[in-house]
């Protein structure tokens, strides 16, 4: 008579199996043992060095047009170091991206080279924390002149005055008036120039706007202001600063930020020229201006590379002539603008520093510079990017030569970056977007109370300790 | 001792050592379970505790800090009150809306009709859709300039809103939004099931007896069904109150913090002020909510659900 099993002694007989299964699958973890190189016939000139180097990068962003060409020419000059590239979500105000490399930093599993910007303060958290590493040394020790970045840069980088990153790219943030030469020739407005004041941005903004529509949905608005962190801009036209040097105090209730403030009250709530920002949330001032219901807008070189593609697609939008200029200047002889820099550093826990710096002065230098400046439009940091040639054309707009020196004129006087001296910049800029943004939108006006009532929650924020 | 009880004492034992080996394989067979729970539910949430005693930024290592994290919670962070009282309100006003709405939906579909088994797949369908993807296409059909709300509202001469983009009117919008996502979902499903469990015969005894609609639901079905509301309400709080991804990808805790949910501002301490140690702290504060809510349901859960063969109170 046959055996039979009974189910007991199948699910014994299925769990061995399985945990031999499972067994199977685990080893010890390794080492990966020396990298592969790109080019096999490196390998006789090469010493005993072959170095892997891990850099995390972040998906999508403008930086993404060096991984092609300028990364191969790294490996081609480099053939004793391989890059791998890792790149990680980004987030609104880097917090995906900054969270990951936590994440890797608990782990202990942080590569060697990473992205930092300083708007959103985590390029000095990096150097505060230990995260990444001052570059004194490897400067020093490589002979590298840091003169070849514009001088705006390196100071916005300076952490306790010891550097921890190579500018990458720099900006002035929300620095032009951006416009559509083609609509304001039709209408017989003066184009701005860089000698207007902000009164006369309000005047030509209400010669544009048109309100045959709806009185909150105009067919036509004349200008478009940048809100939130934005404020570091647009402040200091009258002479104030949303923080003080030191990053100690707020100032959001001195006379000169109320003053700001209330201008801009005005554009949106008394000269009705700017649209509320719910009535056009989700869209940009690209898409508004490609679609001819905005005029003028507050914008940066970042969009010059994203609205000149719109202005120039067929079929989809009519194509018209994008320029800018200078946002103006205010009673304080300054424009609205502040350095915006993006860096690359070396993490403290990189094991291979010096091979790293390689990777950060290829990404850093002049080629790579035109490289980022023909794909978004934001240059690299520094001034010899400006004038080369291939960076003519390439934007639709009216003449990018000129472009690019209006951008170097703004570069020239470029306001520096003030943050706060516990690093709570994100919660910072949180209390403005949720606090200060209800001006724009109408639900609060711009008494000295309401002023005194954010000055003091952030007041708060910045008295806390260090983050 | 007699050979009997020499016998029947090793006969027990016997027994016993085999009840011991079958318990074994119990033991094994449930190991990857509870393995699971003990690596990835309890150890975290132990060290979470520990955490919420330190200041803890992820890059350094935690300085312990007694209960400053509390403290600050309790008396100087300015969202901690408003972000617990937003949540407590959007819970409070979702689950018992959300449960009723169920409830009807449930009793409608439960009607033997022609069609009734498309209608439960209609009411079941928002609940299949990604939140993340739902809650996108909300933020588009509430837009206040280019939606579809806005614009049939408009159609039939009602003012238009900012739904999402005005602080008073962003809350509710998400509680719509969620309510839309959850009433024919699980909730339908599991009442549906306890209506289709009510006994037919004391349904025909109380009509004999006169009862109208209202009656025969208020103490036939209402009762016969309690413990699947209660089981609904529970899950229901104890998931509202953790609300966070409607308040994340429409709103960002806008505008003015009027969608700042507790979650959300755990979060966005956690990952984005660095303050994983006060995160913690405030993940406990949830906790304890969550849990002591849900141990109130219990303790009051005699008074109105009943089980059958009990007698009602």
């Amino acid at each position: 008579m046959p055996e039979t099993r009974t189910r007991r002694e199948f699910l014994r007989l299925s769990m061995l199996g399985v945990a031999s299964l499972a067994a199977s699958g685990c080893r010890l973890a390794t080492f990966e043992g020396e990298p592969t190189l790109s080019r096999p016939e490196a390998r006789a000139t090469l010493g005993d060095r072959r170095v892997r180097i891990r850099y995390m990068a972040r998906i999508g962003q403008s930086e993404t047009v060096l991984y092609s060409q300028r990364l191969a020419e790294f490996q081609d000059a480099f053939p004793h170091l391989e890059v791998k590239l890792e790149q990680y979500p980004v987030g609104a105000n880097a917090r995906d991206y900054v969270a990951k490399l936590l994440s890797l930093q608990a782990a202990g599993t942080l590569g060697d080279a990473c992205w930092s910007a300083n708007l959103g303060g985590h390029y000095y958290f990096f150097a505060e924390r230990g995260l990444s590493r001052p570059l004194e040394d490897i400067i020093d020790a490589a002979s590298v002149s840091l003169t070849a970045y514009i001088e705006p840069a390196i100071n916005a980088l300076e952490y306790k005055q010891r550097i921890y990153g190579l500018p990458l790219k720099a900006h002035a943030n929300a620095c032009f008036i951006g416009y559509n030469r083609d609509l304001l020739e039709r209408q017989g407005v003066p184009e701005p120039s860089a000698d207007m004041t902000l009164d006369d941005w309000i005047d030509l903004a209400e010669m544009l706007t048109e309100h045959t529509g709806s009185q909150n949905s105009p067919s036509m608005w004349g200008m478009m202001l940048s809100t939130g962190a934005a404020l570091l801009d647009n402040t200091k036209p009258f002479g104030g600063e949303a923080i003080s040097k030191n990053g100690t105090t707020s100032q959001i209730n001195s006379p000169e930020v109320k003053e700001a403030c209330r201008w801009q009250y005005d554009a949106y709530h008394k000269y009705k020229v700017c649209p509320i920002p719910q009535t056009i949330s989700g869209m940009n001032e690209y898409q508004l201006m490609a679609s001819g219901r905005l005029a003028t807008a507050q914008t940066g070189m970042y969009s010059v590379g994203h609205i000149s593609a719109l202005a120039s697609e067929k079929g989809s939008v009519p194509r018209f002539r994008y320029w800018v200029a200078p946002t103006p200047y205010g009673q304080a002889r300054k424009r609205a603008n502040t350095i915006i820099v993006d860096a690359l550093s070396i993490t403290s826990a990189s094991q291979h520093p010096q091979e790293a710096f390689h990777l950060l002065q290829f990404f850093t230098d002049k080629e790579a510079g035109v490289q980022l400046a023909l794909g978004d439009g934001v240059p690299g940091a520094r001034a010899d990017i400006y004038a080369d040639p291939r960076l003519r054309g390439t934007h639709h707009t009216e003449d990018d030569a000129s472009l690019y020196a209006i951008f170097q004129s703004i570069m020239s006087e470029v306001n520096p970056f003030y943050y706060p001296k516990n690093l709570r910049n994100i919660e910072l800029f949180t209390v403005y977007s949720q606090e200060i943004d209800r001006l724009w939108r109408g639900e609060a006006e711009p008494t000295d109370g309401f002023f005194d009532k954010v000055n003091a929650m952030c007041q708060k924020i910045l008295d806390r300790d260090m983050i | 001792m007699t050979a009997s009880a020499t016998g029947r004492r090793l006969d027990q034992k016997h027994v016993m050592r085999r009840g011991r080996r079958a318990a074994l394989w119990g033991y094994l067979f449930i190991s990857p379970w509870v393995l699971g729970v003990l690596v990835f539910s309890v150890i975290p949430m132990l060290a979470s505790l520990w955490l919420s005693l330190t200041k803890y930024n992820v890059i350094q290592p935690p300085t312990y800090i007694g209960l400053d994290n509390y403290a600050f919670a309790l008396h100087q962070d300015e969202q901690f009150w408003p972000s617990l009282l937003r949540t407590v309100f959007y819970t409070a006003v979702t689950v018992p809306v959300g449960t009723t709405i169920s409830l009807l939906l449930a009793m409608l579909v439960n009607q033997e009709l022609c069609g009734t088994l498309i209608f439960r797949a209609c009411y079941f369908l928002p609940t299949i859709i990604p939140s993340i993807a739902a809650t996108l296409i909300w933020v588009w059909l509430l837009h206040p300039g280019i939606g579809l709300v806005n614009y049939l509202l408009s159609g039939v001469g009602l003012p238009s809103r900012a739904w999402l983009f005005n602080a008073g009117t962003a809350l509710p919008s998400l509680v719509v939004i969620g309510l839309w996502g959850s009433v024919g979902g699980s909730n339908m499903i599991v009442i549906l099931a306890g209506l289709q469990g009510v006994s037919q015969e004391q349904l025909e005894a109380a009509e004999l007896d006169g009862a109208d609609a209202w009656a025969k639901f208020w103490n036939v079905t209402f009762p016969a069904i309690s413990p699947v509301i209660f089981f609904s309400l529970v899950l229901g709080f104890i998931f509202c109150l953790q609300v966070f991804s409607l308040a994340y990808v429409a709103t960002d805790g806008g505008p003015s913090w009027s969608t700042w949910f507790f979650m959300l501002h755990i979060v966005r301490n956690a990952l984005n002020y660095f303050e994983m140690g006060y995160a913690s702290a405030l993940s406990w504060v949830l906790f304890m909510l969550i849990f002591g809510l849900t141990v109130l349901q219990i303790s009051i859960a005699p008074m109105w659900v009943y089980y059958s063969g009990n007698l009602r109170r």
